[in-house]
């Protein structure tokens, strides 16, 4: 059965639309020419919005051809770009322009897409069970473990016979995720060459856009003011490394080095600024939770990091603490090597962190 | 030098064993990509990274060396035999659980197990604590024992788990295999394609699920059910809200005004409760318990079902589940701690007697000095107690001593 061109469209990160592009066997080069210069501004025009809108938007208005070639090019010109945050952000945009497209369409096309494009199986349940749609097991927990809210806790959700039951919401929410999951795969996967003149003037503007749009760039600075990064355990380190990259952490990782930070003297504001580099992250549910943990709301406790029994308990120690001596907690691995690193001479410690700190690291 | 003994003893009835009953031991499949690891059985030494392609070259490995335990891993690799954990390649892993009598609160720990202080030689019953009360020391000895009690309860939560397992999940017994460790509890192994892949979040949801950690009964709808229409619809896609229901149903049954009050319901509730009680389970499977007693609102029902979570959940060893690189014992070898085997249960679980059946050593009988040794059970005879005495027993029953540190071969 021919699938219909419009459908690709909408949907141009399933295997039929990557059968369908591959087909007009095309290279970065044939982009050059004057008959596709509308997929070319269509193409910096998605990435354009990812940036400012944090979606891509659907235009159903232009060719379909437009709309299905300007998906792959996008994804060769944010690859080309070499920035972490910028293909997050990238694949969350177009996400969440499926899934926006997704909560309009009949079950079948749900069905079809969460299959298709991510051989999930499924099967729409109607409203006779006050849910809609049921997920199996292995795929649900696969792609909702990253979401850190009590809602999508396994045993939160309505489970039987190997089947988690969803509402048809929150079926398209873990669709799009599945689907982000898939796009920033096709990013790494997508041709990094040379760009060709036309294209390189394009990624130009999007390096100069992105600039702009990178939410506090300083932080690094900030806390290196106040600390002492080289003195942070392994586990603390590797947690700040992903938040840098704009990385998911665990909840957990997320908990322990909030209060790590707080505990050795980062302010609230800049933890929060540290965690808004997460691209799905709302600052001010963050800013909440980073005030939480400091004191500063609830039950007023301000929250030191757990013990690294606890760490271990949660697969979150690194390399079963062979770095870390006898030490038994985060915080006394940081206060042992600060009096290390106190030991070297007044003159070379500005030297050490005169480096940027991704290097250091 | 009796240590030496002990350890001469051992040895040859272990090797001896495996010489003569190899067929018993099983290998996991795929075994080519599973990490192997041994105890040593003379300084306790664990050897891993290690890999064997067939049964016959694993077998002569065990009959050569003679370890105490034998272990594989629950994870394929593309090459389980490298030194480094990131050089094996990851590739999946099945789902393992553990049951432990460890982890189960039973009254009979405080009469068998056992503690003593390194240190200063303190003693006690009972779970170890973490620091010496006396001298604050950290170097505390376990006696662990084990009786017919620990093990009972230990089935039972294994029994709560291959509910979960089969009800929730939709295993079938074909993807599940029951086994008793050989010591304090059971293993469940799951071999299925569709949970091979999951990662450590993934593995820790369903350990959480199993365990009821972080349940809240607002999401199960129980909170603001609207009749019987609803409870129905509910129990057929929601395990856990049966589970909630059947827990809660028989927790207000029994309970008492104090029982009411432990789980953190006012006096005054608790009483009504006691009071209404036939009104609540007449109303419960229809769904109308919410507005059954005056006094007690959502939250007040909020913790009755926090108490039925917590009698119907299995406790099952979170951080074994967890473990995307755990080695577990190998099937059908002998526990290093007791001389019986880990044993496959086929038959019905309830049935099943491990003291009886997880039995290695049918023949004989040795003559051992044993120092101390409370009663026990092995097959169908009870031993025991002992103390600073001469006994022949059964070479089970000797073994068990033996392994245990109890006892040593005159």
């Amino acid at each position: 059965m021919e699938v219909s061109r419009e459908k690709l469209a909408r949907y141009p990160f399933t295997s039929e639309a990557a059968e369908y592009i591959k087909a007009r066997g095309l290279f970065l080069s044939d982009f050059e020419k004057p008959e596709f210069q509308v997929v070319v501004e269509r193409a910096e025009e998605r990435i354009r919005e990812a940036l400012e809108k944090g979606v891509v938007s659907y235009r159903g208005d232009v060719v379909a051809d437009v709309e299905i070639l300007s998906f792959p090019l996008a994804l060769a010109l944010v690859n080309s770009i070499q920035d972490n945050f910028l293909k997050h952000r990238y694949a969350l945009a177009e996400s969440e322009r499926a899934r926006r497209i997704l909560a309009n369409e009949e079950p079948r096309v749900v069905l079809e897409v969460a299959r298709d494009a991510l051989g999930w199986k499924a099967r729409f349940v109607g409203s006779k069970l006050m849910y809609d749609y049921a997920l199996d097991l292995g795929s649900y927990l696969e792609v909702a473990s990253v979401f850190h809210h009590e809602r999508w806790k396994l045993v939160n959700r309505p489970v039987k016979d190997g089947y988690v039951y969803l509402t048809s919401r929150e079926f398209t929410r873990l669709i799009a995720e599945g689907i982000k999951g898939i796009i920033e795969d096709e990013i790494e996967a997508s041709p990094r060459g040379r760009l060709p003149p036309k294209l390189g003037e394009v990624a130009d503007r999007i390096r100069r856009l992105l600039s702009e749009k990178r939410p506090a760039s300083e932080v690094t600075e900030v806390v290196k003011g106040r600390v002492v990064v080289e003195a942070f355990p392994p586990c603390i380190k590797s947690f700040y490394q992903a938040l840098l990259k704009g990385e998911h952490l665990p909840h957990v990782a997320r908990f322990a080095i909030t209060s790590f930070l707080l505990n050795i003297g980062v302010e609230v504001e800049e933890v929060v600024k540290l965690f808004t580099r997460i691209p799905d992250a709302n600052e001010r549910i963050t800013r909440y939770q980073v005030e939480h943990i400091a004191g500063l709301r609830g039950s007023k406790t301000k929250y030191t990091p757990p013990k690294c029994e606890t760490l271990k308990t949660h697969g979150l120690c690194v390399e079963g603490g062979r770095f870390c001596g006898r030490v038994k907690h985060p915080l006394t691995y940081y206060r042992r090597a600060l009096r290390r690193f106190g030991r070297v001479g007044e003159r070379e410690k500005p030297e050490l962190s005169e480096e940027p700190i991704q290097e250091v690291l | 030098m009796e240590r030496g003994r002990n350890l001469s003893f051992l040895r040859s009835l272990f090797r001896k064993f495996y010489e003569e009953n190899g067929a018993l031991l099983e290998t996991p499949s795929s075994m080519e990509r599973r990490e192997f690891g041994f105890l040593t059985l003379d300084r306790r030494i664990m050897v891993r990274h290690l890999s064997f392609e067939k049964k016959d070259e694993l077998l002569e490995f065990i009959v050569d060396r003679v370890p105490s335990d034998c272990y594989r891993s629950a994870a394929y690799y593309m090459d389980p035999g490298a030194p480094e954990m990131s050089g094996k390649g990851w590739l999946g892993a099945d789902l393992v659980f553990d049951i432990d009598a460890d982890h189960i609160p039973s009254p009979c720990k405080e009469e068998h197990d056992r503690w003593r202080c390194l240190d200063c030689g303190e003693e006690g019953k009972g779970t170890a604590p973490d620091l010496c009360p006396r001298c604050g020391s950290k170097r505390i000895e376990e006696r662990l024992w084990f009786c017919s009690r620990c093990l009972e309860a230990a089935k039972l939560e294994t029994v709560k788990l291959l509910d979960f397992l089969t009800s929730d999940f939709g295993l079938t017994y074909d993807e599940l295999k029951v086994y008793f460790s050989g010591h304090r509890g059971y293993h469940v192994h799951v071999e299925s394609e569709a949970l091979r892949s999951l990662g450590q979040d993934a593995r820790r949801e369903i350990a959480d699920y199993i365990t009821g950690l972080g349940i809240d009964p607002s999401m199960h709808g129980l909170l603001h059910l609207r009749g019987e229409d609803e409870l129905s619809k509910l129990l057929e896609c929601s395990s856990w809200a049966g589970r909630l229901m059947r827990g809660g149903y028989e927790f207000i049954l029994e309970g008492s005004v104090e029982d009411f009050v432990r789980i953190g319901l006012s006096k005054y509730q608790a009483s009504a409760l006691v009071e209404n009680r036939d009104v609540v389970l007449e109303s419960w499977w229809k769904g109308g318990f919410l507005k059954s007693v005056k006094g007690l609102g959502r939250r007040g029902w909020a913790k009755v079902f926090l108490e039925a979570a917590r009698r119907e959940a299995a406790l099952i060893d979170t951080v074994v589940t967890t473990d995307v690189h755990r080695l577990i014992r190998l099937e059908g070898s002998l526990h290093g701690k007791t001389g019986f085997r880990k044993t496959r249960v086929s038959g019905s679980l309830e049935s099943f007697d491990p003291l009886k059946e997880a039995i290695a050593f049918n023949r004989g009988e040795v003559r051992i000095y044993v120092e101390k040794a409370p009663e026990f059970r092995v097959g169908d005879s009870i031993y025991g107690p002992y103390s600073d005495e001469d006994v022949e027993l059964p070479t089970a029953a000797a073994v068990l001593l033996v392994c245990k540190g109890l006892a040593y071969v005159v």
